[in-house]
């Protein structure tokens, strides 16, 4: 009986362990940005990304998703939100909406930003983080 | 001789290991670590002049490196470190005639040798400590900075 009991025990634990693995917020760790490599299939002019940007630091920092081409040049995508605050050691998602402009693949960079600090010093130089993923659009149809 | 055989038993019963109705069960765990790139800021780096005031660079006596980590969970990652286009912050003629430049090193999971920022290094796997220098020159001979406040902005890339 006792035997039973224990394993109906760790059966519970076994399941509740699960759920709670399933239930954690995605890419919750902290990440500048994941993921970093992608390829996307789409039917339309348009192919979407959904990137996970993050705060490593333990307090709020403001952050931009910008996307560019293979050569840096900005691209015209829609950032959803392009600009944002984050809290501490958190990520959130953003989704990026890139036209194909005509061409049957699109090779795209979507970089996060974060603001740099305000510094007091008089003549500084000031690091600007800039941690970006490659993603290739592949037109289907 | 009594007292002797009394300690014994008592540490041969103290020793035995107690028998209880036991059972185990296994509870598994997982989790996923994906494949990222995270930059962290340090301090930000100070400019210093030449002595002939023609050079503002973090390598000169008296100024300063910046400093952040790159810590990365797989391969496929590289550094490099765009140099600024200009000043953010200068006097008026600050930005006249100004020729940039940015590098970086590293030490800790990549040891990377001063390397010009224009320049992509392929980083391993680690946590790595990276430095940052840039420097704005007067490219006109006899040319110098004008006195006032000067910032600019290195960008630290990882992809």
């Amino acid at each position: 009986m006792k035997i039973k009991s224990f394993k109906f025990i760790g059966q519970i634990l076994t399941v509740g362990s699960i759920l709670a693995v399933s239930a954690l917020p995605e890419r919750a760790a902290a990440q500048a940005m994941s993921p970093m490599r992608g390829q996307v299939k789409s039917f339309t002019d348009f192919f979407v990304l959904r990137v996970y940007p993050a705060n490593p630091y333990s307090h709020r920092v403001r952050m931009e998703v910008k996307v560019y081409d293979q050569d840096f040049r900005p691209v015209r995508a829609r950032v959803t939100p392009s600009q944002f605050t984050l809290g501490g050691r958190l990520a959130r998602p953003v989704s990026v909406i890139v036209p194909f402009a005509g061409t049957k693949n699109r090779k795209v960079r979507v970089c996060t930003e974060a603001v740099p600090f305000p510094t007091q010093q008089k003549s500084a130089t000031t690091i600007r983080a800039q941690v970006c993923g490659k993603f290739l659009g592949v037109r289907v149809n | 001789m009594k007292k002797l055989i009394a300690i014994a038993a008592t540490t041969f019963v103290a020793l035995t290991p107690i028998q209880v109705n036991s059972a185990t069960g296994n509870i598994p765990f997982s989790g996923a670590v994906s494949n990222s790139c995270i930059i962290t800021v340090g301090s930000s780096g100070a400019l210093a002049a030449s002595a002939d005031y023609a050079v503002l660079s973090s390598e000169e006596a008296g100024g300063a490196a910046g400093t952040a980590t790159i810590l990365t969970t797989g391969g496929g990652f590289s550094l490099s470190a765009d140099a600024p286009a200009s000043f953010g912050t200068a006097p008026a003629t600050g930005n006249t005639n100004v020729s940039f430049a940015a590098s970086y090193s590293a030490t800790g999971a990549n040891t990377i040798a001063k390397t010009d920022g224009a320049s992509a290094t392929s980083l391993s796997r680690g946590s790595s400590a990276i430095t940052v220098n840039m420097s704005g020159s007067k490219s006109v001979p006899g040319e110098t900075f004008e006195s006032g406040t000067y910032a600019a902005t290195v960008v630290l890339r990882c992809e």
